[in-house]
């Protein structure tokens, strides 16, 4: 069972990684190109300010979660090397499921906004405006289930360091 | 609502939440007291990230990787050994140079430490030993927040609601940055003198210097392109940074053939997570500054300063001061969004100006990075060498001390930060 959650875990993971990498790529071309078409060809890009925003907004929430997992956003820690381990754990759990409340809020109150603004349409493109909401409540889900992974196998490293060390 | 908000934070804070989310959870408190709709979490996340200029967070960060990556920066150091190799201290000044280089076209401390620590640690730990190796290093490292471009100085400007442009922050960084550089190289050549380190580098040959800078002429450009354009009015800091990303491809994939297509997938991974790192943060902090608006915050916090001084050098030095405390234990994206859209109307409100005051309190907040307890760049170095805490800070604090000097120099002398923006019209 830990196993099959894992493997999922780890291919939605696998699948933000993803969206966050092509999302940074899709942003530099068009920005780049917007200059070269502004300064070069003197055709500027009219959508590439709105769809690069849209991608800024994408990598933010995207890599939440994987920020997450691995204990990239910072904390402060202090408590947890102060106190003996069994009340450090306990502190985990609490911060665990304080983190859980907020996410499960953000989740259901995103998902409220996207369907309110999924009928409205972007200034440049004939695609919706809930695009810009659509990474909130997916990226709320996936931490939701990485929280519930640390309170389940009781992995207290990840969630935050005081540092914002290499991960690689 | 201010105060549930504010016991909020520090008690979810201090169970270990992180920052971003002790920040949620304190709004969400807040809009439970103030009986406002919990949409507005929501709401005020996405609009405070769906923001151009913070875009070129993203886009400096992706720049330093593909520097470093690319073979870049080995070349940048080859030159500036020709020029300053052969001084007292000689690799430490190479990498107090190469750090100002690598500050000009990255923007964040904790990368060029590790992109000078990936080439420059070897060699000088033979020489200098590993504690003064590693906190030249860290230091030289710190000027990345403090010349342009700056990741600290978009997040600022964007948090200070439009008082100050990231093109005039940018204009102001240099003349501190270059003096804190000068200075930390006349530190090292002491030490080194004191010390009795050994002169290593090659004797200064007009020559060896004119191949290099051939070698290295279309990297020592990008920072002309980069900053230039931006100051020059001719890019936005975004568009820059996206330059500045395709030029550092385009050199380290065809100039020194060293950066490969496989590279690029990790190198845009970690520039992405780490832009989600201080983006959450203030996605989340928007709501808490909102509410802190509808309260009348820094309304009344200025009833308070003002009834206590009506001074503005010594509401800077008060103001300064805290910083420093604050520097100490809060990680420097966390002090931005939590400090700068309170402190910036109350300087407004004692006639400072605002690029002195934002320049100011980013080189107090910089220096809190190389500061014990909570000083990110001691950590990641320590990470990197083995050292303890102590050891470093034992090397580091003659860095430090010139760095907060300089800070209280630009404090007393706000002329020295505004001459060249105001020149430039900023």
């Amino acid at each position: 069972m830990t196993n099959l959650f894992d493997r999922v875990l780890r291919r939605f993971d696998r699948v933000l990684e993803l969206a966050v990498i092509g999302s940074i790529a899709v942003m530099v071309v068009l920005v780049s190109a917007e200059v070269f078409g502004r300064y070069v060809i003197e055709r500027p890009i009219f959508f590439a300010n709105e769809v690069s925003r849209m991608m800024f907004v994408w990598v933010i929430f995207f890599a939440l979660p994987l920020a997450l997992s691995r204990g990239r956003h910072v904390g402060i820690t202090l408590m947890y090397s102060i106190l003996p381990p069994a009340p450090a754990r306990l502190l985990f759990r609490f911060a665990c499921v304080a983190s859980v409340v907020l996410l499960v809020v953000l989740l259901a109150k995103s998902f409220e906004l996207l369907i309110d603004n999924w009928d409205q349409r972007m200034n440049t493109l004939p695609l919706s405006a809930g695009l810009f909401m659509l990474p909130i409540p997916i990226s709320a889900f996936v931490a939701l289930l990485h929280l519930a992974n640390m309170l389940v196998t009781g992995d207290r490293a990840p969630m935050a360091l005081e540092i914002a060390e290499e991960d690689e | 609502m201010t105060t549930i908000v504010i016991v909020g934070f520090f008690v979810f804070t201090l169970c270990g939440v992180p920052i971003a989310f002790a920040l949620g959870l304190a709004a969400l408190a807040g809009l439970v007291a103030g009986g406002l709709p919990f949409n507005m979490l929501a709401e005020k996340m996405l609009y405070s990230v769906d923001s151009f200029p913070l875009m070129a967070i993203p886009f400096f960060m992706l720049a330093g990787e593909l520097i470093v990556r690319g073979g870049i920066m080995s070349r940048l150091i080859s030159f500036a050994n020709t020029v300053i190799g052969r001084v007292p201290g000689g690799l430490g000044q190479v990498t107090v140079v190469s750090g100002m280089g690598l500050a000009s076209v990255s923007g964040t401390a904790v990368a060029d430490a590790t992109a000078l620590g990936s080439v420059l640690l070897r060699p000088m730990e033979k020489t200098y030993g590993l504690p003064f190796s590693t906190a030249v290093i860290a230091s030289a490292a710190n000027l990345g927040p403090i010349l342009p471009p700056s990741t600290a100085m978009i997040i600022y400007a964007t948090l200070a609601g439009g008082s100050v442009s990231i093109a005039g922050l940018f204009a102001s960084g240099i003349v501190p940055g270059v003096m804190i550089g000068i200075a930390m190289m006349g530190a090292i050549a002491v030490i080194a003198r004191i010390r009795g380190f050994p002169i290593t580098g090659e004797r200064f040959r007009l020559r060896a210097v004119l191949r290099e800078a051939r070698r290295a002429y279309l990297i020592l450009l990008m920072p002309v392109v980069v900053i230039g354009g931006i100051v020059g009015g001719v890019f936005t800091a975004t568009e820059s940074g996206a330059i500045a990303v395709a030029y550092a491809f385009v050199v380290g994939f065809f100039i020194t053939k060293e950066l490969r297509l496989a590279d690029l997938p990790t190198a845009l991974l970690r520039a992405g997570i780490t832009t989600s790192v201080v983006g959450t943060l203030i996605a989340f902090a928007a709501t808490v500054t909102f509410l802190f608006s509808i309260d009348l915050v820094p309304q009344k916090l200025s009833t308070l300063i003002v009834g206590l001084t009506d001074s503005p050098l010594t509401f800077l030095l008060l103001v300064m001061a805290l910083m420093i405390v604050v520097g100490m234990f809060i990680e420097p994206s966390a002090a931005y969004v939590m400090l700068v859209p309170i402190f910036t109307p109350l300087a407004a409100t004692f006639g400072i100006d605002p690029l002195h005051f934002a320049m100011v309190f980013i080189l107090n907040v910089a220096v809190g990075v190389l500061t014990p307890p909570v000083g990110t760049l001691l950590f990641v170095m320590c990470g990197m060498t083995g050292l303890t805490i102590l050891q470093l800070v034992r090397e580091v604090w003659p860095f430090v001390v010139i760095q907060y000097g300089v800070m209280l120099i630009c404090l007393f002398f706000p002329g020295l930060v505004l001459w060249f923006p105001h020149a430039l019209g900023y």
